[in-house]
């Protein structure tokens, strides 16, 4: 029973971080349309800035995680600007396509910068510790949990009561009328980039703090993916939801099923699995909008 | 299409042919005959990457087919080839059948696959379909990491040399006459699969999937249609491939191949047989300037340019292409192509 | 017209690409080439660099000094000079036999493979062509026939087996000790998961609990794999990892309260790629405890000669950059064994006449003691069908932050399929 209460603990954490990437990729989504296949790359981004400011800079984590967040939200607007606004109303593929070479770019750019070595900062990060009884909840996740928590709020209070908030939840909605209520398209567009980066970036620096930063980090994009399917492309709470969903399932399958298995490894599929199941039974997640298609 | 003045179409068959003037057929007949004699000159470094350059020419022939013409997008390429590469190992290791049984078997397998992760595409597209794609990437090299007694797991699985009526196809010009053989028909049947009824579907498909049904096109079937074929062409790359090497391993089919063959489509232009051609060659080719002038470059600059370059150049390429140059390297060509036609009475095209 | 433009500078690339394809450099008189292929991009990219930094200084010196080490009076050929030639595989196989055609038309007769994918897919191709290759990846599939990839540290079935000794030896109790494999999710990892190191491990006297795979380079934390090594009240864990997998996966035992002085008491051992000196600098007091076998010495014990070279060689080549990663000997002991073979085949066949076969058969196959300056853990002996150059296995331990030897026990030689 411990036992499997502390792989709930454990994935429970794991799935926060899932959610927090995941809540990046549904702001760009939901305000631009764009499926943004390089939002794992923020994150290693943020890993790498976090290194930067930390170690090399020696700044305290406050000032860090300013530093860090003003560089993200240049780096999403220079992105929106350069690459993705002369893409307006191209096909899906291109657009994609565009995120993924944006992905490569960016990993490129790590590599130059900071040489794609393996980069920690072990006990940087204020440091949490809770024990219930003879589980122990990850100190990280418990910062985590906060953080995520103060964003989907700030997000929330944004989108619901600020007028560029409101403006970027109607672009969603529909551009056409948008544009003639005189709300500019473009300035929506930029906004989300820069939110999502900024997102990116924070959840990077936490788990950049928790198992170092390497290019491979980039890879948690990959299983944000899985989270946003099942939580609904277009909603911010079910990222969370399905974050957390996902994040229990797969560390209690894996702990349960791997010692069964040959070859073991199932924490890395896993999400895969689960995306193909609701991709079959269920398309649009969650809490997802059902679209329904017009000739 | 354009063609020489005074080239007149009398007949169906005429207006359907893909070679129509004798000059055409001289200047193919050419081309094959310094592609198969490219082993009595070129080095074997140059042999080995026009040899990878064919396996990525057919494999993205069958990607093009699926995404170019049916607008199924599919980032799990790579890991289909595998299926095919793994399913020909194991009949040719483990159960020493001759490489041209395993083969159309490999193929089929990857078919198969196809099928199967083909599935939901019933049900979704876009974003959705790319997603699941990517997740049967991840669950093929799952389970061939799994199925340790048949695949060999992580240690991969020694293949012999493939063996074609008693000769073995051993030295690095005989392989790369094999390769181009299948290069030379997957380009023959790809453009010409797309000429048929099922092609023709599947640019319906593309382009208004709702449409299309209303027109009386079975979605079913001509979506699996699709990713079946697509995936067999897969399947024999991923065979030939696993050949080349004598060795079958997950490393060989990486994620980011999946990917980059999208971006060979993307750079040579989608939905064209010519497009999937040149993009295959353009991207290769970058990749191997990388790789030479890497070393220099990392001499100058840093250790790690080397690494950060190819990442770089791949994906400014794209960008690139996306915003200048969306329908590729293909429609340039054939802009090229009419301007000598034209020539000396061409004017500027305009836009 | 802009657009033309675009399309013919495009197109002068190709060309100018294609070009530099098919024209084959002829080599220039009297150079002899060392180096292969490096995984500068991926996991392997921090231990590759200082690899490529060590081939590049020891290139240099035997240019300036024609002295192959300080500590030897042999001299490289006085006529001839070396040069280091190499390329970035991206850890991709295709990659890697398409630079080994490339480096094998400009004249190289030796060759070096990267990681473990390079080593699988160039092994057979290298033996055809009669190339001999020092490696960085030591994994047991190296022994399989044909063999001519060669170690300078155990591969890692031997050095866990060295681990495994080491510990029954400190074993207090009564009962036998509980082991399992906490092992990376890749070809490096998983070769270690073979019967003989098992079947080993159970001859000694242990009881064999059962695997768990960690992803090479963990994006959270490997909890689920070690809950479940403390359920099964594993004593020692063994393991091949890079550090970016060992550091997060230590840390986070530390956080559950296992490690040798931890409530829950067990040991974490890793072969080479794991190592001490670089795991102590990041990990600290953090990382006390974990094991690593078939490593080299700290690169701050400057009483080793080996050490006192690799630092002399810096401070003369890029003083102020200094290269402080332990895979920096790796480069120097590579770029010396190639050296070393190329020197001895030059005893027996004229340089006009040299082939890569002629290096591997009159270089490789005769390099017996090669005296490394207390590098490997001992001097380098080859042969046919000898491709593990040692036979001695150094282990290492984190204590108080810092790297402590704990001696060295004898190479078991574990793996001998067919």
């Amino acid at each position: 029973m411990t036992y499997f209460l502390q792989l709930v603990v454990t994935g429970f954490s794991l799935g926060i971080v899932y959610a927090l990437v995941a809540i990046g990729f549904v702001i760009i989504l939901k305000c631009s349309e764009v499926f943004n296949i390089a939002q794992g790359h923020f994150v290693l981004i943020g890993g790498y800035l976090g290194y930067t400011f930390l170690v090399a800079f020696h700044l305290p984590i406050w000032a860090c995680l300013l530093m860090a967040m003003a560089t993200a939200a240049v780096m999403g607007l220079l992105i929106e600007r350069l690459t993705l606004r002369p893409l307006v109303g191209q096909p899906v593929l291109a657009v994609i396509m565009m995120t993924i070479a944006l992905a490569s770019i960016l990993e490129g750019l790590a590599t130059l910068i900071w040489g794609g070595e393996y980069k920690t900062y072990h006990g940087l990060l204020p440091t949490l510790s809770l024990h219930i009884g003879e589980i122990s909840v990850p100190s990280e996740s418990l910062i985590g949990l906060i953080v995520s928590g103060a964003a989907v709020t700030i997000l929330m209070l944004f989108f619901h009561y600020t007028k560029i908030g409101l403006a970027m939840r109607a672009t969603a909605e529909d551009l056409q009328v948008v544009q003639s209520a005189g709300i500019k398209a473009t300035r929506v567009y930029a906004l989300s980039w820069v939110i999502a980066s900024v997102v990116g970036v924070i959840g990077g620096i936490l788990l950049g703090g928790v198992s170092g930063v390497m290019i491979p980090l980039a890879n948690v994009g990959i299983k944000a993916f899985a989270v946003v399917l099942l939580g609904g492309l277009e909603s911010i709470g079910g990222a969370i939801v399905a974050g957390i969903i996902l994040g229990i399932l797969e560390n209690v399958a894996a702990g349960y099923l791997d010692p069964l298995l040959p070859g073991g490894g199932l924490a890395n599929v896993f999400p895969f699995i689960v995306m193909i199941v609701v991709l079959i039974f269920k398309p649009h997640g969650l809490f997802g909008q059902v679209r329904i298609e017009r000739i | 299409m354009g063609r020489q003045r005074g080239t007149f179409l009398e007949n169906y068959a005429q207006d359907m042919a893909i070679i129509r003037t004798r000059l055409q057929w001289a200047m193919l007949f050419i081309f094959l005959l310094l592609l198969f004699s490219c082993p009595l000159f070129l080095s074997d470094r140059a042999l080995t990457v026009m040899t990878m350059i064919g396996i990525a020419v057919i494999s993205v022939h069958g990607l093009n087919i699926l995404t170019g013409y049916c607008g199924q997008i599919s980032i799990g390429h790579a890991g289909f080839m595998a299926v095919g590469g793994y399913t020909s190992a194991i009949l040719s290791a483990k159960l020493g059948w001759p490489f041209w049984a395993t083969l159309p078997c490999g193929a089929l397998g990857a078919g198969v696959a196809g099928l199967i992760f083909g599935l939901p595409s019933l049900k979704i597209k876009g974003f959705y379909l790319i997603m699941a794609t990517i997740a049967a990437h991840f669950i093929i090299v799952w389970l061939i990491l799994q199925l340790y007694g048949l695949t060999g797991g992580g240690d991969g699985l020694a293949v012999s040399r493939p063996e074609i009526a008693g000769f073995t196809v051993k030295s690095k010009g005989s392989y790369f006459c094999l390769v181009m053989a299948f290069a030379c028909l997957a380009t023959y049947t790809a453009q010409n699969i797309v000429r048929t009824r099922a092609g023709r579907a599947f640019v319906a498909i593309r382009d208004n999937d709702l449409a299309a049904e209303v027109m009386g096109i079975n979605l079913w079937s001509y979506k699996l249609q699709a990713f079946f074929i697509g995936c067999v062409y897969a399947g024999v790359a991923g065979v030939l491939l696993v050949h080349y090497y004598a060795f079958a391993s997950v490393d060989l089919f990486p994620f980011m191949d999946s990917v980059w063959y999208l971006g060979m489509l993307i750079v040579g232009g989608m939905g064209s047989t010519l497009g999937a051609l040149f993009g295959a060659i353009a991207l290769k080719l970058l990749d191997e300037l990388v790789t030479v002038v890497g070393p220099g470059l990392s001499a100058i600059v840093a250790p790690q340019a080397a690494a950060s370059m190819g990442l770089i150049a791949h994906g400014l390429v794209i960008i690139i292409f996306l915003i200048f140059e969306p329908r590729g390297l293909a429609h340039r060509w054939e802009l090229v192509g009419a301007y000598f036609r034209l020539w000396p009475f061409s004017h500027e095209e305009r836009e | 017209m802009a657009r033309n433009k675009l399309a013919l500078i495009a197109c002068l690339v190709i060309a100018v690409v294609a070009l530099s394809l098919f024209t084959v450099r002829s080599s220039y008189a009297k150079t002899l080439y060392v180096g292969g292929t490096m995984a500068l991009t991926g996991a392997y990219a921090e231990d590759t660099a200082a690899v490529l930094a060590g081939y590049q200084d020891y290139v240099k010196y035997v240019n300036e000094t024609k002295n192959l080490a300080p500590w030897r009076n042999e001299k490289f050929p006085s006529d001839i000079s070396l040069e280091l030639l190499w390329r970035d595989d991206e850890l991709k196989p295709p990659k890697a036999l398409s630079i080994y055609e490339e480096l094998k038309a400009k004249g190289m007769l030796v060759f070096r493979c990267s990681g473990s994918p390079q080593a699988l897919a160039l092994k057979d191709r290298l033996f055809e062509d009669g190339f001999g290759a020092p490696s960085m990846a030591t994994g047991p599939y190296l022994l399989t026939p044909p063999q001519s990839v060669f170690t300078y540290y155990p591969i890692y079935t031997d050095s866990l087996a060295a681990v495994a000794d080491w510990f029954m030896e400190n074993w207090k109790e009564k009962r036998k000790p509980r082991v399992a494999y906490l092992t990376a999710d890749n070809a490096m990892g998983r070769s270690i998961v073979v019967p003989e190191l098992t079947n080993y491990l159970k001859k000694v006297g242990y009881e064999f609990v059962g695997t768990q795979f960690v992803p090479l380079v963990p994006t959270s934390p490997p909890t689920t794999q070690l809950m479940w090594l403390k359920k099964k009240k594993v004593d020692l864990a063994l393991g091949v990892m890079i550090n970016p997998g060992s550091q997060p996966t230590v840390k986070e035992m530390v956080r559950l309260g296992m490690g040798p002085n931890q409530p829950y008491k067990i040991v974490f051992g890793v072969p080479a790629p794991g190592h001490t000196a670089v795991f102590a600098a990041a990990m600290g007091k953090l990382g006390d405890g974990y094991v690593c076998a078939g490593s080299f010495p700290p690169m701050d014990q400057l009483s080793i000669p080996g050490i006192k070279f690799c630092n002399d060689l810096q401070n003369k080549y890029h003083p102020g950059k200094q290269v402080t990663h332990i895979m920096y000997e790796a480069g120097i002991i590579e770029a010396m064994t190639q050296t070393e073979a190329l020197r001895l085949a030059m005893q027996k066949v004229p340089f006009e006449k040299l082939t890569p076969r002629a290096v591997l058969e009159n270089g490789f196959y005769r390099i017996k003691g090669l005296e490394t300056g207390g590098m490997t853990s001992t001097p380098l002996t080859y042969g046919k069908g000898d491709i593990e150059g040692i036979d001695k296995v150094r282990v290492d331990q984190v204590q108080n932050g810092k790297v402590v030897k704990l001696g060295s026990w004898p190479c078991r030689h574990l793996y001998k399929r067919k």
